[in-house]
């Protein structure tokens, strides 16, 4: 399991490349600039892992 | 201004005294469905003098947290808390376990939780509260949406029991929501 920020696409972009997948977002977790921000949770399971590297 | 911080309908917020209260908790460490409910853990039965001792730590200066004692009889029934999670994002998670059986399915935890709630939003100034619960607990889940959480999400694959693996859900709830959950 990871957090990601939301502000950080380029990040999660690159978890997805891995085979993390979205298992949800803790809204508003954050405070950053006077804003707030989700924290991403993803995941990836052995199976899923051993599927994506054949 | 609301002035009755510490109790509900049902429970107070009490100081844990752990002079009185190590033997109770203690017994409930030797109920293994309780284990099962509150933590990944290996169960592990715990003598009240080991309990005694963690009680009296110094407390972490980010952790609130609380024995739930009834009105009517005023009986130590379970404990709660909030953890701040950095104080700069105003976001803190909630721990609550009702110990005494007898309390459960009754409401005694759903308003522990209201009572947290309020402290959270109110006393520390919190804008969000999280929390995680294993998705075969539906009491829990019951309880945490009365109040007014929401499910966020699940992490797959937390936990193993007997072989099984079991997902953790998460849920939130802002500010906001618990504002007109209040005035409803």
């Amino acid at each position: 399991m990871l957090n990601v920020f939301e502000y950080n696409p380029r990040a999660i972009r690159s978890y997805e490349k891995c085979g993390f997948v979205l298992e949800g977002r803790r809204r508003q977790a954050l405070n950053r600039d006077g804003r707030r921000w989700d924290l991403i949770h993803m995941g990836i399971l052995r199976e899923e892992w051993l599927g994506g590297v054949q | 201004m609301d002035i009755r911080l510490f109790s509900g309908e049902l429970v107070r917020l009490a100081a844990i005294d752990p002079e009185s209260d190590a033997e109770i908790v203690a017994r409930w460490s030797r109920d293994s469905e309780y284990w099962r409910l509150i933590s990944p853990a290996p169960a592990l039965p715990r003598t009240a003098q080991a309990v005694r001792q963690n009680l009296e730590e110094e407390p972490s200066p980010t952790g609130f947290e609380f024995a739930i004692r009834t009105l009517a009889e005023d009986r130590f029934i379970g404990e709660v808390g909030l953890w701040v999670d950095g104080w700069a994002h105003e976001h803190a998670w909630l721990g609550i376990h009702i110990g005494e059986r007898d309390y459960w399915g009754k409401g005694y935890g759903t308003d522990a939780i209201r009572l947290i709630l309020r402290y959270g939003f109110t006393e520390l100034g919190l804008r969000r509260v999280s929390l995680s619960v294993l998705a075969t607990n539906a009491r829990a889940i019951r309880a945490y949406e009365k109040a007014g959480f929401v499910v966020e999400g699940r992490t797959r694959h937390t936990t193993r029991y007997d072989g099984r693996w079991l997902d953790d859900v998460f849920m939130g709830i802002l500010r906001e929501e618990w504002e007109v959950k209040r005035e409803a």
